[in-house]
């Protein structure tokens, strides 16, 4: 008579996946964490909102996007480089405050 | 006046988020080879009280990275916005070096850093080493490609200006092999890793220190013991921070003779004979300490600007030339352009430096006009022009000679400030190493904690003088002798550059109180015992 498996026996521990593995170490990673490991990450994503969210976002353009396609960016940036600085910059600021008012 | 306040704002900017960025990375790559280090004794050991250590010095690095991290993309938005002529002419080359560091080290350092905070448990001993030693090799990888793009940008090699598109580019496929394998980049590197290790260990002596002078002794082994190898490896580390730190000299006197001039506020080297020695056969002294007059100390004014001056003989020339007798040209003599170059030509005065950066200048104005008016062979014309006269580039732009000459004052003491802490340290762990092979000798010598506690501030004062050095030392240059700081400056608002450079200030700021009180409390609390919960 063949021996039939006993259901109330705990399973056989089976050999996980190494996607299964690598998930379970992030997850249980995460959930065990101590309070200053939490603080950390804490401080990190509010690090990085305030970087990208806001600082980037408001403070940080990329001044040449605004200057046109890579020929325009090529003509503008050589004209800032055979322009005098002093002049350049009083050219472009008196250019801002104009466009302000 | 307007351009004054600007290059002003948006100097002050950059500095502060390079200075602040700067107080995090070298102790993550310093502790982080303890950290390794001490989970390597433990694997070869299977001591748990190495574990536990390991653990500790793991915890400390967690802190510094999470609070560290990222800090220094701040600096790419800068480029971008502040900085955008620079951007746009060095696209081509810090556009490789960077997404390197984004694509490689950055997912490397991901990996591994997660399998070291978390895997304790889950993964065998030796994956878990392997993983530890990968983090911090990773964390160094990233260095690689921004002390690469730093060094191009101090002499600029392998590329070639497009005039068509105004950016440097790389020209040919070997150049980006060129721009890695420069001295200047080995050289930057080598100095900036060692140092850095250099850093963790005098931080790591420092809280072994702490625990030694507490009246309680629950961490007195862990301090011993760990003192033991870190004095050694802090010791290793000193001696070749010093040892890069000479060819660093050598490359400065070959390749930016005007920072090293400025380093030494050596205002009048002499004659020259066209073999690159001094005429009258003395070498040129090593400026130990001095006190410099800020009346004297002006361009093509008087040839000695000390009040008092600690020199030894010859070491000037020695380091700068190999040679006792060899020729270090002066500040003034730069400017003037009266001695000979190594390769037996005279050197070129600043004006007519000036005047050949002007003519460069001119050529690309004419070949964009050129190529307007659809005059091709005008357009090859003036790109020959230029390209004979791109040397001097940069020269275009520069209205006085004085503007070539950067801050003597703050260069000459940011110098003494490095390599005298520097040499103070290998003292230290001289001291240390002769101590820690005395378990009684070391727990009992309340001074040396004492002075390893003074170093932990000093190590970072050292540290963020090297880059006041080797960045003040480069001005007025954004990119030695192509583009000057004046001229790789976007035409902002010197208010709204100002307003960021308050935000960055109370941003920074505040991340560094958590870090210390973070750091301080965990300190404190010491390693936990192997029997307890393990904290990640």
């Amino acid at each position: 008579m063949s021996k039939m498996p006993d259901s109330s026996a705990a399973p056989a521990a089976q050999p996980q996946g190494f996607w299964h593995r690598a998930t379970d170490l992030y997850v249980d990673g995460f959930r065990t964490q101590s309070r200053t490991s939490r603080k950390l990450w804490a401080i990190i994503l509010i690090k990085l909102f305030i970087m990208f969210a806001i600082l980037r976002a408001f403070f940080f353009p990329n001044f040449l996007a605004k200057k046109g396609d890579s020929t325009q960016k090529a003509t503008y940036v050589m004209e800032q480089l055979i322009t005098d600085d002093s002049e350049r910059v009083e050219h472009e600021t008196q250019k801002n405050n104009s466009t302000t008012r | 006046m307007e351009l004054e306040s600007l290059l002003t704002w948006s100097r002050a900017q950059f500095a502060l988020t390079a200075c602040y960025h700067w107080l995090f990375v070298p102790l993550t790559l310093g502790l982080g080879v303890i950290m390794a280090i001490a989970e390597t004794i433990y694997y070869r050991t299977n001591k748990p009280e190495w574990k536990s250590w390991a653990k500790f010095w793991q915890k400390l690095f967690g802190i510094n990275f999470a609070i560290g991290v990222a800090t220094g993309i701040i600096l790419e938005f800068e480029f971008g916005t502040n900085w955008s002529n620079y951007s746009w002419l060095v696209g081509d080359i810090f556009g490789a070096p960077l997404a390197i560091e984004g694509v490689l080290a950055f997912f490397m350092e991901a990996t591994f850093i997660a399998v070291m905070f978390f895997g304790w448990e889950k993964v065998s001993r030796r994956f878990h080493l392997a993983s530890t030693w990968l983090t911090i090799v990773g964390a160094s990888l990233s260095a690689v490609w921004i002390l690469a793009a730093n060094s191009w940008m101090q002499h600029p090699v392998g590329m070639e200006f497009n005039p068509e598109t105004v950016r440097s580019e790389m020209v040919s496929a070997t150049s980006f092999w060129e721009i890695l394998t420069t001295g200047t980049n080995l050289n930057k590197l080598s100095h900036t890793i060692f140092s850095c290790w250099l850093l963790g260990s005098v931080f790591a002596m420092g809280v072994c220190a702490f625990y030694l002078r507490k009246k309680e002794t629950r961490h007195t082994e862990f301090a011993l013991r760990n003192m033991r190898i870190i004095a050694p490896f802090g010791l290793l580390a000193a001696i070749l921070t010093v040892g890069t730190g000479d060819t660093s000299a050598n490359n400065i006197a070959k390749h930016q003779p005007m920072k090293l001039a400025a380093i030494e506020a050596l205002y009048e080297g002499g004659e020259s004979t066209p073999e690159g020695k001094k005429i009258d056969g003395q070498g040129t002294g090593l400026s130990v300490f001095g006190i410099i007059s800020p009346q004297k100390a002006q361009p093509l004014a008087e040839a000695d600007p000390f009040i008092f001056n600690v020199k030894v003989p010859s070491l000037l020339s020695f380091l700068a030339t190999r040679s006792s007798d060899g020729y270090v040209p002066g500040i003034n003599n730069l400017l003037r352009g009266d001695f000979y170059l190594p390769d037996g030509t005279k050197a070129l005065s600043a004006e007519e430096k000036m005047a050949r950066g002007r003519l460069a200048l001119e050529a690309l104005e004419a070949f964009h006009q050129a190529k307007t008016a659809g005059d091709k062979a005008e357009m090859e014309v003036q790109r020959a022009i230029l390209q004979k006269h791109f040397p001097y580039f940069g020269y275009g732009k520069i209205n006085h000679p004085e503007e070539l000459v950067p801050n003597v004052h703050i260069n000459y003491y940011a110098f003494r400030i490095m390599v005298g802490l520097g040499m103070l340290f290998v003292l230290l762990f001289i001291i240390g190493l002769w101590l820690s092979c005395n378990a009684k000798r070391l727990q009992h010598a309340g001074w040396f904690h004492l002075a390893c506690l003074i170093a932990m501030p000093l190590v970072w004062l050292a540290s963020q003088s090297g880059w006041i050095v080797a960045e003040m030392g480069r001005q007025p240059w954004a990119i030695q002798d192509m583009l000057p700081v004046s001229a790789a400056l976007s035409a902002l608002s010197a208010t709204s550059v100002m307003v960021t450079f308050f935000l960055f200030l109370v941003l920074f700021t505040v991340l560094l109180i958590a870090e210390i009180s973070i750091m301080v409390k965990s300190i404190k609390t010491g390693p936990a015992p192997e029997s307890s919960h393990s904290d990640n």
